[in-house]
């Protein structure tokens, strides 16, 4: 069967099937309203979603700063729970941190928007895809920082309080105390493995077979200019 | 400006169906598709410049989307097979010869990758090499080498199946 009888075929089917499927302005613009299940329209409302997150948290993070504690909270947990300046300081500097990558971030996604798939060839729009997946990876892991902060900075918090708190008739051995704090050391760092790892799971398991063919694409567009 | 759009889209909306149905197996993932493409078409429409033709502009866009947004996974494979039966059943208004045609044309197109699919369906829609290279971003000379490599591919299938 040669290339011309396969040409006629199709052009015979696709003249109807535009003819069955066609449809009037009205419905176009109906499907233009409704919320598409396409891979990139699901990136983009991940990715604004992400973005929502971390300022809401970073929100609620300076909100627990600024607020006075009786609004936010009874006034006596803050009363009894003094915090070392030291702490005080890194808290706001995580902060300080976390606003600089947020503002960096969504600076980034903006330009990145600004680039449509028409503005760009074939291999343009599969690059900006990429960059695209991997500006939601990088998303996604400074979620986990944000978290790892926040866990990192209270667990300091409990351990000093915790410590002074406790009034024991002797003082413990310097090998009581280092096994312990080795203990509890092991184990933050465990949760932190663990966290990373489902989200490096997780987001390999929602996109990485996508991203490789994407890659495997590139590669097919870039073969003959190499 | 929408009306603008609406009007455009609506009179070459056969592009999008064309790259939907040679893209997708089934009706479903068509569908799917076809509402991505509006969508990108529409997000991109500002900048559409005049400097090519409407058509042309519209293959690209509508090319950039179906291999951006493909992912295939065991799920869709499994629907794939299922579209070829309903594939069939559409096309069953054709003569015997065509349909036959049809039928082995839609197996070996399924053979092809994201970026083969987009040089033939340009072939088929007889595009010049020049719009070809237009449309996907490649050199004319890496269109043609890609084209005999596909057309190799073809025949070795069509062969494989023991008709000529």
């Amino acid at each position: 069967m040669e290339l011309n009888e396969f040409k006629k075929a199709w052009q015979k089917a696709t003249t109807d099937t535009v003819r069955q499927k066609e449809l009037d302005a009205t419905s176009i613009n109906e499907l233009l309203k409704k919320r598409s299940k396409g891979i990139l329209s699901r990136l983009d409302r991940s990715v604004k979603f992400g973005i929502w997150f971390l300022v809401l948290f970073f929100l609620l993070t300076l909100a627990d700063q600024l607020m006075p504690a009786d609004f936010l909270f009874p006034a006596r947990w803050k009363a009894e729970l003094e915090v070392p300046m030291w702490i005080s300081v890194l808290e706001w500097f995580v902060n300080i941190i976390l606003i600089l990558t947020i503002l960096i971030f969504i600076i980034r996604y903006r330009r990145l928007q600004l680039q449509t798939l028409a503005n760009q060839d074939l291999k343009g729009a599969i690059q900006k895809v990429l960059t695209l997946l991997d500006t939601f990876k990088k998303e996604f892991y400074l979620s986990v920082i944000i978290l790892m902060s926040g866990i990192g900075v209270g667990f300091l918090l409990g351990a000093t309080k915790g410590f002074e708190s406790i009034k024991l008739s002797e003082t413990p051995s310097i090998i009581a105390i280092v096994v312990v704090a080795s203990a509890m050391l092991v184990l933050l760092g465990l949760l932190i493995g663990s966290i990373f790892y489902i989200f490096h799971k997780g987001f390999n398991l929602l996109f990485g077979k996508y991203r490789n063919q994407l890659i495997q694409s590139l590669n097919e567009l870039q073969e003959h200019e190499e | 400006m929408k009306e603008d759009f609406l009007r455009n889209i609506t009179q070459n909306q056969g592009i999008i169906h064309k790259v939907a149905r040679i893209y997708c197996d089934n009706e479903d993932d068509r569908k799917d598709l076809f509402q991505e493409i509006l969508i990108q078409l529409w997000k991109s429409y500002d900048k559409f410049r005049e400097q090519s033709k409407f058509s042309t502009w519209m293959y690209r866009v509508a090319i950039n989307t179906a291999i951006t947004n493909f992912k295939k996974d065991a799920k869709n494979r499994r629907k794939s097979e299922l579209g070829k039966e309903i594939y069939l059943l559409e096309d069953e208004v054709y003569d015997y010869e065509k349909e036959e045609h049809l039928n082995l044309l839609h197996e070996a197109i399924t053979q092809l990758t994201g970026i083969e699919k987009s040089i033939i369906l340009l072939y088929l829609e007889d595009k010049p090499y020049e719009e070809i290279s237009e449309i996907t971003g490649i050199s004319q000379n890496y269109v043609r080498v890609k084209m005999n490599r596909i057309k190799k591919k073809l025949e070795y299938f069509v062969k494989s199946r023991g008709r000529n």
